[in-house]
Parts: C-alpha cells; structure tokens; sequence
C-alpha cells in the first residue's frame, strides 16, 4: 500500500479542501502525512484515512444537524434524513470495501453501473460476445469463459444489491426506534447521541443476526465474491494455458502434491519411529 | 419535534475539532511492536517458537503459549506494562510462545492434521528440550485452545497441566453469532477461490459481528484516546495495528476447521477425525483451567463452559473473568487475575 495509497489519499484530502471550506484541522491531518515515516505501515496509512474520513463525515452530520437547529428543536424527520443519508454512505462503504473483487476488476468497478444490470442487458452482452466471437478468431472455449465471468459480475451487483437493502431496512428501523427515544431525551451533545445511536443499531444489528435472510443476503455477498474471484481466475488459468505459461492453477496442484508427499514422510518418519523403539529399549514416545 | 441543547452540541463539535487538531502528532510516533526479550529456538515451515526466561524460576515445567491461526501473538506481549508473557514471567514461569507465521500460497494445502500433529507437537518437542523438561504446561487461546484440547487428546504424555483461555468448545449454543456466520458459509468455495483466506476477509468477518461498534464507533472515539497521555496513545495505535494485522489462513485448515468445529461441533461429540489423525478427547487426563470471558462477544462464556460437560469434575477447574475477548487475555484486571490464578491453581493442584 504504500505510495500509491497514499498518493490517492493527499489527492483525496486535496478534494476535500477545495470542496468545502479549509479547517485547521484537515490541514494539520495532511501534514501528518508528510511527515509519516516512509513508507508508512499499512496499518497507519490505514489509520489516517480512517480517521480522517470518519471525522470528516461524522462533522458533516453534526453540522448538518446544527443548521436545522435554529429554533433550537428538530424536526423528527429532518433528522432521520439526515442521518439516513450519512449511514447510507457508512453502508456503502462497507460494501465496497469487501475485498471480494480481484484488484484488476476493482479497478473498474467505478465503471459499474450503480444499479445491478437488468437480465435483458445481460442477455445483450452475451449476444455481442457472441457476434464478436462469430467475427473474430476468438476461441470458442474463451467465450463461454468471458460470458461466466460476467454473468458472476451481474450475480455479485444483485447481491450487494440485495445486502445493501437489507442493511437499509435495518438503518431504517433503527432510526425510528432512535427518533422515538430521543423525542423524550432530547440532543445534549454529539459524544451522546452518537453512543445512544450505536447502542441502538446493535441491538436491531444482533436480531437481524438471528434472521435467516439476513444471513442468506450476506451469505450470498460472500458467495456470489468468490464465484466472480473464481471464474476470473479461471479466465487467467485458461489464457496461461493457451499460451503456454504455468498458471496458478498448475503451482496450486504441484503444490497440493508436495504437501502429501510431505505428509506421506510424516507418517513413514512415525512408523520408522515406532519400529525403532522396541530395538533401542526405550517405552518412552521419544518422537 | 426534537429538543436540542444547541451549546452543547456546538461545544461537544469544538471538543470533537480540538481532539483532532492535537492529536494527529501522536499518529507519526507510535512506534512499532517489538517482544519482550527471548530467544528463537526453532523456526519451521514459516512457524516461529520464542523462549522468554524469567528471573526467578518456578520450578513448574515451561508454559507453552498456543495462540489462534487468526490474528498474531503479539496481543500477549504487546508492551511492557500490558503483557500477558510479562506478567506470566514475573510469576516465575519460563514462557514459549509459537507464532504461526502467515501461509504462502503453497501452504494452502497445510490441515488441521499439520498444523496440530506436526507442527504443535515440534513446539512442544523444541520447549521440553530447551527447558530440560519432560512435559509442558500448555496454554491453548481461542482457536489456539482448540488445537491444545486436540493435542492434549493426542498426546496426554506430554501436557501436564492444560489451560484453555477464550476458547470454545460448543459451537452451537445460541449466542454464538461468528459460528452461526461460518456455518453458513461456503468454505469450499472461499477457499477454491483464494487459496488461502486473506486476513482482510477474516478481520471483516469479525467486524460484520458489530459493524458499528467495532468500526465507526471506536474510530470516532479514537482522538479522545490519542489525546490522554503519550503511554496511552502509543498502546492504542499498537492495539490498532494488531486488529488491523490478521494474517491470511491456510485454506485447508480453514475448510477443516468450519466443517470439523463450527458445522459438525465434533468437540461435544468428543470422538473426531482431523485428517488421518483419530482425536478422542476422553484421552485427556490431565487437570484442565478453564479461562473464559464473561462479556466476551466472540466467544461467548456459554461455548467456552461447555468443556465441563466432557471432562470428569475432579478435572475441570475454571475462571470467569469480567471481561471481553481482548481484554481477558490482556486488560488491567485479566493481567492481574489470570497469572495469579494459573500460579494458584498449578500449586493446589500439586
């Protein structure tokens, strides 16, 4: 991680101060980085942005609360949209910070459409791989590679789609239960609200838990991940193949037969053991 | 409509900026871990065994520490004044603590089998060498645990003393929410897709069992922590470091661990296969401590107990401590019980 990551984090800090207005804060947090050992860690270089991300979008809530506050109360459902929108962005972070993707197709995941692409859009991918297979010398073999790769892709989007909804209902039954608390509580201070938000969220996280769609949607994010992972690998293994390379595919099985050979002298090394004992009169398991 | 103190909130935001226009200084010196003085004595397959001495000796035979595949060792020496191995030392044990490394992708094929009859039982060969002993007293943590209750199945003639801290045993009762969410996943695939499940995944996993605590919440809080005293900030940001630094799991070992532990619960079956190995737990003979966590969300207090149901009473000894997962093994109060009780527990039970 390293230089490239933190070269896409001063340029994202550099955004964040054109966008809104400079705080001494946010530049003291840029400095840091200048002056952090290099190259940092990634554990640090995974800190700073945490940080400073959380507290910049947290800021941003409470400011956003503050300028509805003039008349020193809030509008129930001024509130809940406002926080509906920051833990939208909280939820949409964590989706799309599942490491599920392989880097080169998270790479262009920005180019993804944010919406799953309907069945019809996949049937007319499908179809245009095929027109361009019929035109080109493209390998059969490799069409049906790319149409599995892509018709994964579209079955991972469905279920972060489906996971995303799920945690939207969740947000939502969450924020009502806050928004009835705090009509009696009232807002004395963000450090407040926040802990009593979090209390809240796991209470309603911990029972969808025990829910079986719950369970399935995230199943099915972890699931539909792999498979995409898988059939890219897949594509990779088959393009090694063609041309001749080793391919993973071929380390992984030289390497499951070292393993057993491995253990096959494990348990020979055991039986040699066990033979010798009687011989050199010792009833102690020597190993 | 909904009250509002608006000073307060304006101060808790002035409050909020204050903490993070100080604390950023401490982020450029935290520092990076480094052990307790000790020795290497045996380095295998990517394995790293490590012998702290202490300076008044116990008599008892050596303390082997056998930590979890997730995660790294490090938690139990993370700096001098919170350290479990430190605080063991000072008890007057010899401490060996294994480090299982991180797999590289020929190692994916590495089981249960391995891990536990090769390379646990080379630990153990490697610790009774060096302390000139013929036994060791083996401490198994979390998952750690689990190979030592398999180990000490397998070979009863070479633990004296067993003590399981945080580790489960029933992997079906109700509240235990990480095992209902491996139970359900498709280990098979994971692993056929990466080879070995990367770290990243593994921490993800355990965030997704209380996402907004153990993420947003605790990053939120952190300048308040940077913020208390140099000492404070420097633990903090090494404790950031450890739940950040998860090294990736073997895939094999990982399917067999899902399948044989979190689906199957073989444990409480007590007669199990790992691999080639024949596992009966009523093999273990000797006197068992368990340690467990009484607020401890990972591995809940109820999965931990349930050891008592396959060991005799004469057997089975344990400790609850008012504590989470993390801080039974290294907050203030667990420092100043666990080696304590471990001393006390080893002397009454001769």
């Amino acid at each position: 991680m390293s230089e490239h990551f933190l070269n896409l984090l001063q340029h994202w800090l550099a955004q964040l101060q054109q966008a809104e207005d400079s705080t001494d804060w946010l530049e003291r947090w840029r400095s840091t980085l200048d002056t952090l050992p290099q190259p940092p860690s990634p554990q640090i270089s995974d800190l700073v942005f945490q940080l400073t991300r959380q507290s910049y979008r947290f800021e941003q809530l409470a400011t956003a609360l503050l300028t509805q506050d003039e008349a020193e109360a809030l509008n129930r459902d001024s509130l809940l949209d406002t926080y509906r929108q920051h833990l939208d962005r909280l939820c949409n972070d964590w989706i799309h910070s599942s490491c599920f993707l392989p880097d080169q197709l998270a790479l262009l995941t920005p180019f993804f459409t944010t919406q799953p692409q309907q069945e019809t859009d996949l049937r007319d991918i499908h179809q245009q791989l095929e027109r361009f297979q019929q035109l080109s010398s493209l390998p059969r073999t490799l069409l049906h590679r790319l149409q599995t790769l892509i018709s994964s892709l579209h079955d991972f989007q469905q279920a972060q789609q489906r996971h995303s909804g799920q945690l939207s209902s969740l947000n939502h039954q969450a924020l009502s239960h806050l928004a009835d608390n705090l009509e009696t509580s009232g807002i004395n201070s963000v450090d407040e609200l926040h802990a009593h938000w979090v209390d809240i969220y796991e209470t309603h996280y911990s029972e969808a838990l025990q829910r079986d769609d719950f369970n399935t949607a995230f199943n099915d994010l972890l699931e539909s991940g792999s498979r995409v992972r898988l059939e890219w690998q897949s594509l990779i293994n088959h393009l090694c193949s063609r041309f001749g390379l080793v391919s993973l595919a071929d380390f992984d099985e030289l390497s499951a037969r070292h393993q057993n050979l491995q253990d096959r002298v494990w348990v020979l090394e055991e039986q040699v053991r066990r033979l010798s004992q009687p011989l050199s009169g010792n009833n102690h398991d020597q190993d | 409509m909904i009250r509002t103190d608006r000073d307060g909130l304006r101060q808790s935001i002035q409050r909020q900026r204050e903490q993070l226009d100080t604390s950023h200084a401490l982020l450029t010196d935290s520092g990076t871990h480094t052990y307790t003085p000790h020795e290497v004595i045996l380095e295998l397959e990517g394995i790293c065994l490590r012998a702290f001495t202490p300076q008044q000796p116990n008599g008892q035979p050596p303390l082997l520490l056998c930590y979890a595949l997730v995660n790294r060792p490090w938690i139990l020496d993370l700096a001098p004044d919170c350290s479990l191995v430190n605080a063991l030392l000072a008890q007057g044990f010899s401490v060996y603590l294994i480090d299982w490394g991180s797999p590289s992708r020929s190692q994916q094929h590495l089981g249960l089998e391995h891990y536990i009859g090769q390379l646990l039982h080379q630990c153990v060969l490697a610790t009774t060498t060096h302390a000139n002993a013929n036994q060791v007293n083996l401490i198994g943590i979390c998952q750690g645990g689990v190979f030592s209750l398999c180990y000490a199945a397998l070979h009863p003639e070479r633990v004296h003393r067993l003590i399981t801290l945080v580790t489960p045993v029933d992997f079906h009762v109700e509240a235990f929410t990480l095992s209902k969410l491996y139970r359900n996943t498709n280990a098979a695939q994971l692993v056929a897709a990466y080879g070995n499940i990367p770290g990243e995944l593994v921490t993800q996993m355990f965030t997704a069992l209380e996402p907004m605590r153990l993420g947003q919440f605790r990053h939120l809080h952190t300048h308040a922590r940077l913020n208390r005293t140099r000492r404070s900030a420097q633990q903090f940001l090494l404790m950031e470091q450890w739940l950040q630094d998860c090294p990736d799991l073997a895939g094999k070992a990982l399917q067999q661990f899902v399948q044989i532990f979190f689906k199957d619960n073989s444990l409480m079956t007590g007669q199990f296969r790992l691999g080639r190995l024949e596992v009966d737990v009523g093999r273990i003979n000797t006197p068992v401590l368990n340690i467990y966590g009484k607020q401890d969300h990972l591995v809940p207090a109820d999965a931990s107990c349930a050891l008592q149901t396959l060991l005799p009473a004469e057997q089975y000894h344990s400790l609850g401590i008012r504590a989470g997962h993390i801080g039974t093994l290294m907050s203030s109060r667990a420092l100043k019980e666990v080696p304590t009780a471990i001393r006390d527990w080893m002397e009454s039970i001769g």
